[in-house]
């Protein structure tokens, strides 16, 4: 087995520049993960320096729930939906309404309708967890293998229990939240009103991707388009609740934790899921910006992958379509990504175009749904019906300089946000299952 | 299916050229097929995007390859016949 101290894993704290492979940790033969066009690397695209890193303060879920206790009065997305269903505004019908509630039924995580917090499924977890029937309990070995078979194991598990994509990367403590610490003092993560603590042999993070029904998304910003959203958050954090039973089921120690503790981004990054985008968010070669993740923290040695490069810190300089299609113009439109922080919420130390996230919150807290209208927008989001996006995400991986062109030409042929006034088209298309194509790779 | 259907019609357009026009010069065979590519990638694009219903994708795409498609094969009718 390779060596896995503490100093390899939490090797960033020591590391002059964050964001490259950790030493130590088997690696997954990365050649079939994707087509030839996307090349697996050692340090992720985006520039670190983890000599000027600052973590924020506060969260921005944290701030908006306060501010919303603070002040009963603000205009919270309640108000705004009402009024929007009263006034037929397109993709803020009642039913599109009713669809985002029902999207999100087992997940919802975060703030609600009155921007109160809100931990849907983890309140489902009592009868989550009477499913689990641990070796002990059944009064058997324990499963032992490879970090690789491990790996080929949890990978098979997740895509039947619903997951589009995994990745596999370990911990690093420079992209965790301010009230995450590791403690010898518990035997598994343990979320507390002081923050989250989790033992030293929870070295390993499992990225579970879920899609997003693109159609639907495209609608966004409106309900209709939030309830496309809301479909990916719930089918990466209910496979992910599906897939930590799995993992228990074999004998080892598996955790969801809240967004707030573990921001999936930077792990998504590592773990060869995307690139970090103009838009502050990952981008997937496959999905585009139609994916969404959960995140596992794990004692089950695993076999980690490798971050990915498909040009797009180049094709980013040029696209630009998420910024334009910002309702809160709160993208960035410079040509290069910069160290600073555009706000108080983001993370120093990364050269990214950062977003606004200020107004990116005060945006989607008060237009009656949430926005994702950045994500539903990227140029990379195709379906798979035709060879034109096989050719053309090729050409932009390979030639990213033209990706000026190739915004234009997807502007041209009608891809992109859906005009309001057919929104309402989505409800008399001939759907696929939820959506999406899950032969789409 | 279409793709069965379209791969028949290019078997049958090259074997027109090989049996009934002689014997073309290897740029008309070169010129076939980037004509037979561009119109059978044209279709793709057409029957493709309808699926995805991206109606606006299907038309420009189906244009901007049969057009091409169709000037090729003129030139190959003419050179090759
Ligand atoms: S979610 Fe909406 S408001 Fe926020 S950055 Fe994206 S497009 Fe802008
Ligand atoms: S829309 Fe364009 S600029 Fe924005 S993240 Fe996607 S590829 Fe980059």
């Amino acid at each position: 087995m390779a060596d896995k101290s503490i100093d390899n894993i939490f090797h960033a704290d020591k590391a002059k520049n964050s964001g490259r492979i950790p030493e130590g940790f088997v690696y997954r033969d990365q050649r079939k993960r994707y087509p030839w066009w996307v090349k697996s690397t050692d340090h992720i695209t985006v520039e670190t320096d983890v000599s000027t890193i600052e973590k924020p303060t506060t969260n921005m879920i944290i701030m908006s729930v306060m501010n919303r206790m603070s002040d009963p009065d603000a205009p919270s997305q309640r108000k705004n939906l009402i009024k929007k269903i009263t006034n037929k505004t397109p993709g803020f019908n009642l039913p599109d309404a009713s669809l985002l509630f029902a999207s999100q039924t087992f997940w919802q995580s975060g703030i609600d309708i009155d921007g109160l917090p809100i931990q849907g499924y983890q309140d489902l977890r009592k009868i989550i967890d009477d499913q689990v029937h641990t070796p002990e309990e059944l009064g058997v070995e324990k499963w032992e293998g490879s970090e690789l078979e491990a790996s080929a194991m949890v990978e098979k598990a997740a895509i039947h229990l619903g997951a589009a994509q995994v990745g596999f990367t370990a911990i690093d403590l420079t992209w965790l939240g301010p009230n995450v610490s590791i403690s010898p003092d518990v035997k598994e993560p343990v979320a507390s009103r002081e923050g989250i603590r989790f033992p030293p042999s929870y070295k390993y993070i499992i990225l579970v991707a879920g899609r997003v029904p693109l159609w639907a998304a495209k609608c966004a910003p409106s309900s209709l388009g939030s309830a496309a959203d809301r479909t990916g958050y719930e089918e990466a954090h209910t496979t992910e609740e599906k897939l930590i039973n799995f993992i228990r089921g074999i004998g080892y120690g598996a955790s969801d934790i809240h967004m707030m503790g573990i921001n999936p981004i930077p792990f998504a990054v590592m773990a060869g899921m995307g690139e970090m985008g103009r838009m502050n968010r990952v981008v997937s070669p496959l999905f585009g910006g139609a994916m969404r993740f959960a995140v596992i923290l794990t004692d089950l040695p695993l076999a980690l992958d490798k971050p990915i490069d498909f040009g797009l810190q180049e094709f980013c300089r040029h696209c630009k379509k998420c910024a334009k299609a910002c309702p809160a113009n709160a993208l960035s439109y410079d040509t290069d990504p910069s160290w600073e922080p555009l706000g108080p919420y983001s993370f120093k130390g990364k050269k990214v175009w950062y977003d606004d996230c200020e107004k990116c919150g005060a945006y989607t807290s008060s237009s009656g749904s949430y926005c994702g209208a950045c994500l539903a927008s990227c140029t990379w989001n195709k379906g798979n019906k035709t060879a034109l996006h096989a050719v053309t995400k090729a050409i932009g991986a390979k030639i990213p300089s033209v990706s000026g062109f190739l915004a234009f030409m997807d502007d041209l042929f009608g891809y992109g946000l859906v005009p309001e006034e057919t929104r309402k088209k989505w409800w008399g298309l001939d759907l696929t299952v939820r959506g999406v194509d899950s032969s789409a790779k | 299916m279409r793709n069965l259907v379209l791969g028949i019609l290019v078997g049958i357009g090259g074997a027109c050229l090989y049996f009934i026009g002689g014997t073309p010069a290897w740029y008309v065979w070169g010129l076939y097929a980037l004509g037979a590519a561009s119109i059978v990638f044209s279709f793709d694009i057409l029957f493709g995007s309808l699926e995805e219903h991206e109606p606006r994708a299907a038309i420009l795409g189906f244009c901007m390859f049969l057009i091409p498609g169709t000037l090729l094969m003129g030139a190959v009718l003419k050179l090759g016949f």
